[in-house]
């Protein structure tokens, strides 16, 4: 597992940072969804929750790797994850659903991901640089 | 021929949305990338300049399926496609470097794509729906 550094953790959790998450369908075509809400629990995990997932879901369950993309202007990291556990109950939830009630959304239960490396993806010459 | 909606295709155009490529390697390891450059000269068909898309292009020798996002505010889709083929000179890379060169990149490439299938993924009930 790798850690993340405090100010990918801040930039994660910006509100005027993009976030998107990409997981890989049966046929081998990449899929991905826009990510409202994206929580930083601990160096070492990413949370989301389950709202309208139903194919990230499906590719989650036969595969437990996934990819975030956090961007904004010429920043971007990719963080490569797995899925390590779905939760159901604690106070990550609540706070997601702080955030999604401004939406009227809500959701039952969150999806943790353990980080395993970061990628700066920004519009420089390191762009692909593994950076953790 | 599979066709973007109009409204999509608009987005896809436009300058004031978020746009990505996704590309998976053989294994199954998802990977986007945010592009500026990316549009859709016909309905049909989905480009984008090679700028800065290392991972990419190695993705997409591995495996010719990948996916563009497009995002505006709450609104996102996601389309499907197959990689074509990679344009290194005439007309279309000229018009892609003189749209760049506003943002001081350069592509030495256009990447084009064949459409293969459309869906709203947008923050709503109606994520996950095909389009086309």
């Amino acid at each position: 597992m790798a850690s993340l550094t405090p100010v990918i953790m801040d930039y994660i959790k910006r509100p005027d940072t993009n976030k998107v998450m990409s997981t890989v369908n049966e046929d081998g075509c990449a899929h991905s969804i826009v990510l409202g809400s994206v929580l930083v629990p601990d160096q070492e995990t990413i949370a989301i929750g389950r709202v309208w997932v139903k194919t990230t879901g499906k590719n989650l369950n036969r595969d437990p790797r996934a990819e975030f993309l956090f961007f904004s202007g010429k920043t971007a990291y990719s963080v490569v994850c797995d899925l390590v556990e779905s939760s159901s109950e604690g106070p990550m939830i609540e706070q997601i659903n702080q955030y999604l009630s401004r939406m009227r959304m809500s959701t039952a239960s969150v999806w943790l991901f353990k980080v395993k490396a970061v990628f700066d993806e920004g519009i420089s010459e390191n762009t692909g640089s593994q950076i953790i | 021929m599979v066709a973007i909606p109009t409204n999509v295709m608009a987005l896809l155009n436009a300058h004031d949305t978020v746009k990505l490529l996704i590309t998976s390697s053989k294994d199954g390891q998802p990977h986007a990338i945010p592009a500026g450059s990316i549009a859709a000269p016909t309905a049909d068909t989905v480009i984008i300049g090679e700028i800065l898309t290392k991972q990419s292009v190695k993705n997409i020798a591995e495996n010719k399926k990948a996916a563009f996002v497009v995002i505006k505010g709450m609104e996102a889709y996601e389309i499907n496609v197959v990689a074509k083929e990679k344009v290194t000179s005439g007309p279309m890379l000229d018009g892609m470097n003189k749209a760049m060169a506003a943002m001081h990149l350069h592509a030495n490439a256009v990447l084009t794509f064949a459409v293969e299938s459309v869906y709203n993924q947008s923050a709503s009930p109606a994520a996950g729906q095909k389009l086309a």
